[in-house]
């Protein structure tokens, strides 16, 4: 083995230790001495491509994030944005362009909220009638007023939000980024889950949670909302226990066998390991989604005992027990696209409102009695908002457009600035234009939050250099972070 | 069968004792490869695992042409070959939207980008898949039959028979003789199982090693 022309590095020459021993000791080396690991050995190469918990490129504020994505744009006006001008002028004919996406049913008539928003907290931050659970967590939120895709409809502005480029499909997502670059805190869990609604896909299905160009293994793993909740993760009843502990035993046994012959093979170690984080994930995973074993008062807290919030709220709690167990990217998603209120917006806004508003508000007021908000960035938001005026009649069945011009999401956590609003759109809530913050802007953010550098994550494929935000204009938004 | 004798005639000319000795000591000297001293270690691609499973249990259907397999979600939301096809990967459709989930799981192409070249990855996903999964099992226990009715019966005694399945086994997956460690393990593991109590044990434990056999690393990589 020291017969080699050349220098070798350490990764080398543990790499080429055959023994079980030397497994270990990588996996232990790599996970402590991340520095190393985080630069790719030669120029074109990427990171290498497993889940080794790495280091990121500078000091952290958060280590996991909790997204919960709400799918068809909520509303921003009724909602996180209180506009008085636009209820003074209610009824009355709008003099700015609009891009409809229904034309049909458009009409420039705007359309003051029919609900109340009152000032909370020390912050002062208004919120609408319609979240009156959020209204109580505004002290520990930052709600930005002034996001921006530029683009009115659901898809093209979702994957600007999930991989980096507006309409664009085939990219990994944010999640998929977090996964490639800082690896896994768990031997024990997927480091990037998705919560699944039992209403089915959200809008776009599986490339919400797409890892693109990457290895599938930077996807998000599917937790379904039914039973099996992870695919393949239990043997069949007569392969449990005892049998599969001698099965996987006699697997190990030929594994390192035919890793003593082919020394220095690392994959080969890595698929090893690989095994064995199957089978503790098996228990490991079972436990994490349990959540009967919650004491009553936080059970509670996220609504699992009241019909209509039962099933968000178990979700929102599941991902806090992922966070607490070091599941780096969890996210949430609604089958559909439930804030998507063309018509009888009355109704359906309210309704949406109830399923999601306590179980969003517990989960923020949960990581932080548990002292997990600070390195926990919690994420609300959809891909775009709504337009000030009315879409169809103006009665009961009123409802409003498509509007990615101007609209509201709110972050916590994980070094974001608590008891705060960010940016602002213009008087009746049509375009952000104080502080606009694009979806590459909000990525570089979350990415800086994590300790990277948006123009230092780089992936090779397609024979390129590949960013999360494709090197096109983004800014940390640093007014939302909170001074360490 | 004709690619299994020319299988064996490769295997007997690589079997060649000096020449295993002299690679083993080559890769050991030059174990980064620098010196293309051996030929790297590759990871079989996502339809090279699936078609040599069904090849295995006898089912891979190699006919040529024609409409290509349709894919359908199945009660759990996996993508799948339509009625349990076991036509090549080849055939199967690829449809953007639906990724038959076993191909996808071993990286095959993402339909919505181009793919230059492939990535192979391994995960905690893939084993599970290959722990658990309705596919390999089923295959397992297809291969354990063929080796039961292809062994010639030579003994009464079960841990006998055992150890000529075994024996059989690893010249038809692994295209090599059993070695005598080798051989010992199966022993041991033979009389664990064949004590833990359960209905049908010869068949359940000859599928439960064939199972090991085709998710083990001598099997998903060629060197």
């Amino acid at each position: 083995m020291s017969t080699e022309p050349r220098i070798r590095t350490r990764r080398e020459i543990l790499a080429g230790t055959a023994s079980g021993v030397g497994a270990i000791a990588l996996a232990h080396l790599l996970g402590q001495e991340g520095a190393l690991a985080d630069v790719p050995k030669k120029p074109g190469e990427n990171l290498s491509l497993d889940l080794r918990a790495r280091a990121p490129h500078f000091a952290p504020r958060a280590k996991a994030m909790i997204s919960l994505f709400m799918h068809g744009g909520p509303s921003h006006v009724d909602l996180l944005d209180p506009k008085p001008e636009l209820s003074k002028r209610h009824g009355s004919e709008y003099d700015g362009e609009v891009q409809f996406s229904f034309v049909n049913r458009a009409s420039k008539k705007l359309f003051g909220t029919p609900w109340k928003f009152a000032k909370h907290g020390q912050c002062g931050t208004e919120v609408s009638e319609l979240l009156p659970e959020t209204a109580g967590i505004v002290d520990d939120i930052c709600v930005i007023r002034s996001m921006h895709t530029g683009h009115n409809g659901h898809e093209v502005s979702i994957r600007f939000f999930h991989g980096g480029i507006a309409g664009v499909t085939g990219r990994p997502t944010m999640g998929s980024w977090l996964t490639y670059g800082l690896g896994s805190e768990s031997d024990q869990l997927p480091a990037y889950m998705v919560l699944s609604d039992p209403a089915g896909h959200p809008v776009d299905g599986t490339n919400n949670w797409s890892s693109g160009f990457m290895p599938t293994m930077y996807q998000g793993t599917v937790l379904r909302a039914q039973e099996p909740r992870i695919l393949n993760l239990d043997p069949p009843p007569h392969l449990r226990g005892e049998t599969q502990r001698q099965n996987l035993s006699l697997l190990d046994r030929l594994n390192r066998r035919h890793l003593e012959s082919h020394p220095g093979e690392s994959d080969l170690e890595t698929r090893i390991r690989s095994y064995e984080l199957a089978a503790a994930m098996q228990t490991t995973a079972k436990e994490a989604l349990d959540v009967s074993n919650e004491p009553a008062q936080i059970r509670t807290v996220y609504g699992l005992d009241q019909d209509q919030t039962r099933e968000y709220g178990t979700r929102c709690l599941i991902a806090r027990r992922l966070v607490e167990r070091g599941v780096r990217f969890v996210q949430i998603f609604l089958g559909g696209q439930p804030w998507d209120t063309h018509t009888g917006i009355k109704s359906a806004l309210p309704a949406i409102c109830r399923r999601t508003d306590k179980p969003a508000a517990a989960l923020v007021r949960d990581l932080k009695q548990h002292g997990l908000l600070d390195t926990t960035l919690v994420h609300w938001g959809g891909e775009i908002g709504r337009l000030p005026v009315t879409e169809g009649n103006a009665d009961a069945s009123a409802g409003r457009d498509h509007n990615g011009q101007g609209f509201s999401v709110w972050l916590a956590g994980g070094g974001i600035k608590a008891g705060m609003t960010y940016g602002a759109t213009d008087q009746v809530g049509h375009r952000a234009v104080e502080h606009v913050v694009t979806p590459n802007d909000f990525q570089a953010t979350v990415l800086h939050l994590f300790g990277l550098d948006h123009n230092r994550l780089v992936y090779h494929a397609n024979g390129r250099e590949q960013r999360l935000i494709d090197s096109r204009n983004a800014r940390i938004v640093k007014e939302i972070l909170h001074s360490a | 069968m004709v690619t299994e004798a020319h299988a064996q005639i490769d295997h007997d000319f690589l079997s060649v004792p000096a020449i295993i000795t002299r690679s083993q000591a080559a890769s050991a000297a030059d174990s980064s490869n620098t010196l293309y001293s051996h030929f790297p270690l590759q990871r079989l691609e996502a339809e090279e695992i699936r078609d040599v499973i069904l090849h295995l249990s006898g089912r891979l259907d190699v006919t040529p042409y024609g409409p290509p397999v349709l894919v359908a979600e199945d009660a759990v939301g996996r993508i799948v070959p339509d009625k349990d096809s076991a036509r090549r990967s080849l055939y199967l459709q690829a449809r953007r939207t639906k990724p038959v989930s076993l191909l996808a799981t071993f990286d095959s192409p993402t339909m919505a980008v181009n793919c230059d070249r492939r990535t192979p990855s391994t995960s905690a996903s893939q084993s599970l898949v290959l722990m658990n999964s309705d596919f390999i099992l089923r295959h397992a226990g297809r291969l354990a039959r063929r080796v039961r009715d292809e062994t010639p019966a030579g003994s009464t005694s079960t841990s006998d028979q055992f150890a000529r399945q075994a024996a059989y086994a690893w010249k038809i997956v692994y295209q090599r003789a059993i070695t005598p460690e080798e051989a010992a393990w199966v022993g041991e593991y033979g009389s664990r199982q064949f004590s833990t109590p359960g209905p049908d044990r010869e068949p359940a434990v000859l599928t439960n090693l064939c199972q090991q056999l085709l998710i083990s690393n001598e099997f998903l990589y060629v060197d």
